[in-house]
């Protein structure tokens, strides 16, 4: 068996800074944080999940002046920056708890000639980014952040919203399938690679349980070295993919040796939103008063449903909206699903949809995950489908999300990003994944059905045990906050 | 630039107290001040104080809520320090009398109701109140204004014959000019080990004689 699959940590603490203070220990899910107090800590690599929330919330930064002179202080503070591999003219404070840094090779690559740069961003960036540049919490960015990526040089600008789309096609389409063909149930979502990781470490007997989808990030990578590649005639192998995504463990994900299709990778490098952030810092561009511009089409047009996988319970209320009218064949009485949209670490609800009463939960948050999956190992869990994302909030407070310098904004910042991802769900046209016309086109065109062979190849992948199951937590932990709700 | 430059928005008649030329008695006042006080064993060190602290007072440097549009070195007002196994907050005492006053030769520090401030605008860098503060409260560190270092003209460095920053000393000013008044370090801790003390001066304390610092 194979416990050690991370050679290179991504997540690391800086001996030379670290108080010992725990804090970080306080939000690791999974208790991989291991010190003395007051002494510096260590991540236990084999164990972590790579959900970045420990370096969100690090508070111990390098202070220039603790050296006997200023000359001392920059000098040392330049020693950090490269051990990090942070872009050098970084004017941040340095904090103790890190993660590894991919701009530099990056910004290397598109100076590369001959290559056809592709980026793809996630759903939670366009509600962050600006924080980064000293707007208000939640200010929605879109038009912005695909003018600052043509202007970074990238010859398309695609967005993840799409494979979103994509997700709940597939996703939805085998969820139906196991309902009604039996199992195995409950199925759980893979959209968040923290939570495939947990599931592989903790709770490997589990893993058929978890959607055979590749994330959202994933298939679009998958479809833009194919179907996209065909569209604007270029070689494959002449792609570079970028993502931008809200998460550190996405480096993580886009590496495993499985995220290939014909020899290709299907992501060749992720940056998180802070990086984004230092690049157009780096190339001076204004970002505030750039122009709204368009993604490019078909793999950057997105419905609504696609736009909220940023947020917990959002693949739920994407995949409801698309289930639902595929199972029935109706219109869904309302598109706003309240029930799935709370902050609670696990929320249920059963939704009636034709003659199935669909028994559903929304996890927040992996320390709250323990509980349900020992009821699901014990088969005492009766759900049909359950969404899980590693972070408090979902992707909106990941990892790679701007850093908030005081608790009290943590909040106020999650509660702005959410509203806003929500708004721009309620401003689209189309709403649902199944209606997006470039999904159609893209099923028409080059997909075939969702689950069809095409689909198989590209965008579904196999999972794999990384550790002996589960070694952290208790079955007892308390969840607070468990509310259980119901729609008829 | 450092918190102080809060001072940058006062009124000008609000400075004339500090113009005359009285002693420093006349502007320290015996108003029972408040402080911040820390329970020092329960400080685990995670320096959260200091970087709120650094966060609220430097709006001037165009900061907001995110790290990243931090452009200036993290100045805070309070230190956490390190004493064998303890981690304890140091900041200003807000002392009634206040020695760091006496010591300005520029009468760039004054008591306002109860709150010891100091005029970074007056300062002139000299560090005799560093050295007169009984707590290590106060620190002399370069001045930074939208996201830039002021240089002092007139001082140059004499190999590279570049202009060296301007420094002026800042410190604990109880948040008095943040939004709701509240010590931004007592709201970030998170084991609340920081705490207000508030003075209460219904009756105002025996007046003191003044203590002679030498002047310059
Ligand atoms: S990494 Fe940061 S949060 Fe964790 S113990 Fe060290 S200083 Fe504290
Ligand atoms: S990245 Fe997440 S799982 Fe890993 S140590 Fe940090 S908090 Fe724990
Ligand atoms: S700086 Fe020092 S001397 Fe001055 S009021 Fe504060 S604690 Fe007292
Ligand atoms: S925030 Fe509180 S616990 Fe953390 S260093 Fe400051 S006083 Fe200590």
């Amino acid at each position: 068996m194979k416990t050690t699959d991370c050679t290179d940590p991504v997540i690391h603490i800086d001996p030379t800074l670290c108080t010992g203070c725990r804090r970080c220990a306080e939000v690791c899910p999974v208790d991989a944080i291991e010190g003395l107090p007051g002494e510096p800590q260590t991540v236990n690599a084999d164990r972590c999940v790579i959900c970045g929330q420990c370096v969100q919330i690090c508070s111990v930064y390098a202070s220039d002046w603790a050296g006997s002179s200023p000359q001392e202080g920059a000098a040392r503070r330049l020693e950090r920056i490269q051990e990090r591999d942070m872009p050098a003219d970084i004017r941040e404070p340095l904090f103790a708890a890190y993660y590894s840094y991919n701009l530099n090779k990056v910004a290397d690559m598109m100076t590369k000639p001959g290559q056809f740069r592709i980026v793809q961003c996630a759903p939670a960036i366009r509600v962050s980014l600006a924080e980064e540049f000293g707007m208000p919490f939640g200010t929605l960015t879109p038009g912005k952040m695909a003018a600052a990526l043509r202007r970074l040089g990238f010859d398309r600008v695609y967005d993840t919203n799409f494979g979103a789309d994509v997700t709940i096609m597939e996703e939805g389409t085998e969820l139906i399938r196991r309902v009604t063909e039996g199992g195995p149930l409950p199925m759980f979502t893979s959209c968040c690679p923290a939570w495939v990781r947990f599931a592989e470490i903790e709770y490997p007997d589990l893993l058929d349980h978890l959607s055979s989808c590749k994330s959202p990030m994933q298939m679009l990578g998958a479809l833009i070295k194919s179907y996209g590649a065909q569209l604007d005639e270029v070689e494959p192998a002449n792609i570079y993919s970028v993502a931008i995504m809200p998460c550190t463990c996405k480096q993580f994900e886009c590496d495993r040796p499985e995220m290939e299709s014909d020899g290709y990778r299907d992501v060749d490098e992720v940056l998180t939103t802070r990086e984004l952030a230092y690049w157009i810092k780096q190339r001076g561009i204004d970002f505030a008063n750039l122009p709204d511009e368009e993604f490019d089409s078909p793999l950057g047009q997105y419905s609504g449903a696609g736009s909220i996988f940023g947020v917990t319970g959002g693949v739920m209320e994407a995949a409801i909206r698309t289930g639902y009218e595929l199972l029935t064949n109706e219109k869904l009485p309302k598109l706003q699903l309240d029930f799935v949209r709370g902050e609670e670490g696990i929320r249920v609800a059963e939704v009636q949809v034709g003659k199935l009463q669909l028994k559903v939960a929304v996890v927040a948050g992996l320390q709250h995950a323990y509980q349900l999956l020992d009821r699901v190992q014990a088969g005492e869990c009766d759900y049909h489908f359950i969404e899980v994302m590693g972070c408090p909030a979902g992707c909106i407070s990941g990892g790679g999300q701007p850093k908030l310098m005081l608790e009290k904004h943590r909040i106020e910042a999650y509660r702005a990003r959410k509203s806003s991802i929500y708004g721009h769900d309620a401003a689209h046209q189309v709403r649902k994944s199944h209606e997006n016309p470039h999904i159609i086109k893209l099923y028409d065109e080059f997909l075939g059905e969702p689950l069809g062979h095409v689909s198989h190849h590209l965008l579904h992948t196999t999972f794999q045990q990384r550790g002996p199951g589960k070694q952290s937590r208790s079955s007892t932990i308390s969840t607070k906050g468990d509310t259980g709700y119901s729609i008829h | 630039m450092s918190g102080t430059g809060n001072m940058m928005h006062r009124p000008t008649d609000n400075r004339s107290a500090s113009t005359n030329r009285m002693g420093a008695a006349s502007r320290t006042s015996t108003v029972a001040s408040s402080f911040v006080v820390a329970d020092a064993g329960q400080c685990i060190g995670c320096k959260a104080c200091e970087l709120a602290c650094f966060a609220v007072h430097s709006q001037a440097n165009g900061i907001g809520a995110s790290v990243g549009t931090v452009s200036v070195p993290v100045l805070p007002k309070v230190y956490v320090v390190r004493t064998g196994e303890m981690y304890v907050p140091v900041q200003c005492r807000h002392c009634e009398n206040a020695p760091c006053a006496h010591a300005c030769p520029v009468q760039a520090i004054r008591q306002e109701d109860g709150v010891v401030m100091i005029d970074e605008e007056r300062c002139i860098g000299c560090t005799f109140c560093v050295l007169a503060c009984p707590f290590g409260a106060i620190e002399v560190s370069p001045v930074y204004r939208a996201g830039h270092v002021v240089t002092q003209s007139g001082l140059t460095h004499r190999a590279n014959r570049v202009a060296l920053p301007r420094t002026a000393a800042s410190k604990c000013d109880l948040c008095a000019e943040t939004e709701n008044g509240k010590p931004a370090c007592v709201e970030a801790c998170p084991n609340h080990v920081l705490r207000l003390a508030k003075g209460i001066s219904d009756s105002p304390p025996e007046p003191r004689r003044e203590v002679f610092f030498p002047r310059l």
